[in-house]
């Protein structure tokens, strides 16, 4: 049961992100190591991951040079093309988990949210988890859906009993649902294989959105 | 999970416990089991379960053969059933070693056990109750996997002995599903066993469910809910103290379920509050959230095993022409009215014809009896004998055509899958009547008799829905008050009186059901009904599901008509019917417009309301001929005598199913309402005429 669950990154990924998100927020693109290294230490504990920075922090920042994705001269770090273009990746990650975790955080926690998060999530996962997010905004009453296929996103009701018979009948968020007819008392509709009748009065609580 | 349960459902499993085959001798339900060791245990007790319609009684049937009902419908079955059968065991070298006494027992079909209908009590009652080395087979269509895991989900947490008996796998299979069934049985920790009662393919279930007698799994899958809910869960699992695994107390406690709840202090239940509230920001509806994870969980298990080829196809496959005439808004409604007159009107004349040869029958043999003798002054044995006979001829005269030509149609139409559709059809109507669909059902039972009726009743989850429905059975006119109406009514005043009383009947039931929706304010739940697909109905369970809707009558209502036949015989011999003829008299004249006569069929109508037609003839003594009554006289008759609860038997079910105290209102509030309506009818009637 347990392999659908990632793989935690290693502690030098998570290091090499955050140089890089570091790198991206300097105007003039290089900075001294010292200033790099206090930096990268805050986004560390922002992220509240116990990882000492000062084990890697000379390896990782060897590997980005040999990336190419760092200069070193003397003192001085400077970040490349595709540095820049690795690391607007990550914040790009960064503020669309942010955005996700605004809905129900506050703007802090939605960012330490996201400064632990943007180290694991896979750009698919994400996309997933946008879509999901999208597909929520756009949930309209069943009653009111005008295309005959979409996606259940949510099921407004209050009598715990009743949603949970129409979980188990297979209503539930994330199911595909077509409608099949529109009768008097109410909808037809299909789900994956099973056909089953709705009363109007329950069709105005099953959100569903577009696929 | 123990190796020994992922081997279980598979070849693997048959080598370790030494089963030879299986086999077959005489019929195709007998079977031998040849095993080396005899199982420890002489009687396995089996729970067949799981969500409606999925095959549980067909199972039922494969493995007993032909006395289960089996239906198309969702929620027919409201009874539990049980059946038993003896089957040997031999050894290897042919040698019986033991004999194994299988109790099956079928449960209505739900779809969880945390809803509130009477089903559900039942079947949950009967998944409670069974002990340790009980088998639970729950029955999973593979179509819809995710929902009968959802099911299986909450009987795992409850620790039962669970095997998972997967029907419909070729159906799937050609429509492009297909079941990794080891897979499947690997990941729940208990076997999973594909069967089919078609073509009989039951024995892998029947084997694994002897061997799984004895051992019990010894770890379930448990669904792993969030992280501050499984905490709760721990903390509820220790309030009470019982068989049960302490985890499923815990989740039962959380689900609210009211069974659970009981058992608890008030104390306790404060205290798992507050609990409850600490979580609360995140977790504002802990039920659903466990519902979900628990939806969620079986979504993932049934996609983890099974390979879905051509759901898109699926999706965008045309309906059956039937859909599209059964959900259209208009065609849709019209269709079903229209069925349903047909259905009406051939019963009255295939039934009419065959009630009439029936009759003849009947008549030929009442002749053969000699008259006059064995008589003590005016007093006839053979007369008692004569109306024994007489009222059990015309209890098999209506049963016979009336009664199971319509259980027969009834029973086709349900096994075809047409029945729930209708529903859909009619709901709009019932609703506005304040009546649940589901109580069309029932409504259309009604018709072949009351008694079998009102006992369907428990299929509406509703107490309120219930007592409306059955207070219409007043009105429906069962096959006896069919008779009196085409009989009495339509034989001597003609078809359009005989109309005119089937109208103003039902004209007088939806007067009532408005009433009734303004009393009772209880609003029926709404509509959520499972559309089985269009099935070839099996003959076998047809008729075998419309033996035992006839079952009660032809036991319990025919005896009955027999002794009523007598006791009418005796009060009339000894004249009392008479007496009461008399002080009625100013009453049926002023009221109904009747004669005084009338009162006897009225009043023993009730009794022996088969006989009505006849008492109506011997209290006028006359043989055969003209009935001194006018049109409006006979239209009055019909609808005194059809208002009401029909006969002593019926207002019997409704004692035992609704109590005293609901069935005499009932009854009292149909003998007014009835009086009521007739009077106004004939009054209204003589204006027309």
């Amino acid at each position: 049961m347990s392999n659908h669950v990632r793989k935690q990154k290693e502690p030098k990924t998570i290091v090499k992100e955050n140089i890089l998100r570091v790198m991206l927020e300097e105007p003039s693109r290089s900075k001294e190591i010292g200033k790099v290294r206090e930096l990268s230490k805050e986004f560390i504990i922002l992220g509240s991951w116990q990882i000492d920075l000062d084990v890697y922090f000379m390896e990782v920042l060897d590997d980005l040079q040999v990336a190419g994705l760092l200069t070193i001269n003397q003192n001085q770090v400077s970040i490349t093309k595709d540095g820049l273009i690795e690391a607007a990746n990550i914040l790009s990650k960064h503020q669309a988990i942010e955005k996700f975790f605004m809905k129900d955080l506050d703007k802090n926690e939605a960012h330490i949210a996201a400064g632990i998060l943007e180290h694991f999530i896979s750009k698919e996962v994400l996309e997933n988890m946008n879509r999901i997010r999208s597909l929520e905004e756009n949930g309209i009453e069943l009653i009111n859906f005008t295309s005959d296929e979409g996606i259940i996103t949510a099921l407004i009701i209050d009598d715990t009993q009743l949603f949970e018979r129409m979980v188990s009948m297979g209503i539930c968020p994330g199911e595909r649902i077509k409608i099949i007819a529109k009768v008097a008392a109410g909808f037809i509709v299909k789900l994956k294989h099973t056909q089953i009748a709705i009363d109007n009065s329950l069709c105005n609580k099953i959100l569903v959105a577009m696929i | 999970m123990t190796k020994r349960n992922i081997l279980e459902s598979d070849q693997q499993w048959q080598k370790d416990q030494n089963i030879d085959h299986v086999e077959k001798i005489k019929k195709k339900i007998k079977f031998d089991f040849k095993i080396d060791r005899a199982p420890k245990k002489d009687k396995i007790k089996i729970t067949f379960i799981g969500q409606p319609n999925v095959g549980k009684s067909s199972l039922l049937n494969a493995l007993v053969g032909t006395k289960i009902e089996v239906s198309n419908y969702p929620g027919t079955s409201v009874e539990i059933t049980q059946a038993e059968k003896i089957m040997k065991v031999f050894s290897k070298d042919k040698r019986e070693i033991s004999k194994i006494k299988y109790i099956f027992i079928d449960t209505p079909g739900i779809y969880s056990i945390s809803d509130r209908s009477p089903e559900e009590t039942i079947t949950k009652r009967a998944i409670f109750s069974s002990k340790e080395n009980d088998i639970i087979i729950l029955i999973a269509d593979v179509n819809a996997l995710e929902r009968s895991l959802y099911f299986a989900l909450q009987i795992l947490e409850s620790g039962k002995n669970l095997i998972l008996g997967l029907n419909f796998v070729e159906d799937a299979y050609k429509k492009g599903i297909s079941v990794n069934i080891t897979k499947l049985s690997q990941i729940l920790g208990v076997p999973a066993v594909r069967f089919n009662p078609i073509t009989k393919n039951i024995k892998d279930l029947l084997i694994t469910a002897t061997k799984r007698s004895n051992n019990i799994s010894a770890e379930n899958f448990n669904v792993k809910y969030d992280d501050h809910i499984e905490r709760l869960i721990k903390y509820a699992s220790e309030i009470i103290k019982s068989d049960l695994p302490p985890r499923f107390i815990g989740v039962r406690l959380l689900e609210e379920d009211p069974d659970f709840l009981e058992l608890i202090s008030n104390e306790q239940l404060q205290k798992l509050k507050e609990e409850k509230k600490e979580i609360a920001s995140e977790h504002p509806n802990i039920k659903e959230e466990i519902s979900k994870t628990r939806f969620g969980t079986a979504a993932y298990i049934a996609e983890k095993s099974t390979h879905i080829v051509k759901i898109e196809k699926e999706f965008k496959k045309k309906q059956p022409i039937m859909d599209r005439v059964l959900f259209h808004r208009f065609w849709g409604p019209i269709f079903t009215l229209f069925f349903f007159l047909g259905l009406f009107f051939v019963l009255l004349i295939v039934g009419g014809e065959i009630e009439e040869l029936l009759v003849l029958l009947g008549d030929f043999v009442i002749e053969l009896i000699p008259e006059d003798e064995w008589a003590i002054g005016d007093f006839s044995f053979l007369n008692l004998l004569r109306e024994g006979l007489a009222g059990g001829f015309a209890g098999i005269a209506i049963a016979l055509p009336y009664v199971l030509l319509f259980y027969l149609i009834l029973g086709f139409t349900e096994d075809i899958g047409l029945l729930p559709r209708f529903v859909v059809n009619i709901e709009k109507i019932f609703s506005f009547f304040g009546l649940p669909s589901k109580s069309f059902i029932t409504m259309i039972l009604g018709v072949g008799c009351t008694v079998p009726a009102i006992t369907s009743t428990r299929i509406i989850p509703q107490k309120s829905d219930r007592l409306k429905t059955a207070c219409l059975f007043a009105f429906i006119p069962c096959s006896s008050r069919i008779g009196i109406i085409m009989g009495v009514v339509g034989f001597y005043g003609g078809f359009i009186i005989a109309l005119a009383t089937f109208g103003t009947i039902f004209i007088a039931m939806m007067i009532w059901a408005f009433i009734m929706k303004r009393i009772m304010k209880a609003k029926p739940d709404p509509m959520l009904i499972e559309l089985p697909a269009y099935r070839r109905p099996i003959i076998n369970n047809v008729f075998s599901k419309s033996w035992l809707r006839m079952k009660s009558f032809i036991y319990v209502v025919i005896p009955l008509l027999i002794g009523g036949g007598i006791i009418y015989s005796i009060l009339d011999q000894l004249g009392i019917t008479a007496l009461i003829i008399e002080p009625f008299r100013p009453f049926m004249e002023i009221v109904f417009n009747l004669p005084g006569e009338t009162i006897v069929p009225l009043v023993f109508g009730f009794v022996q309301k088969d006989l009505t037609g006849a008492m109506l003839l011997s209290v006028f003594e006359i043989e055969d001929g003209l009935l001194p009554l006018t049109n409006i006289q006979l239209y009055t008759f019909g609808l005194a005598s059809c208002i009401g609860v029909p006969c002593i038997i019926a207002l019997g079910t409704m004692f035992k199913e609704y109590g005293l105290k609901n069935s005499l209102i009932t009854l009292f509030s149909m003998i007014l309402y009835g009086t009521f309506i007739s009077n106004i009818a004939w009054r209204v009637a003589i204006l027309f005429i």
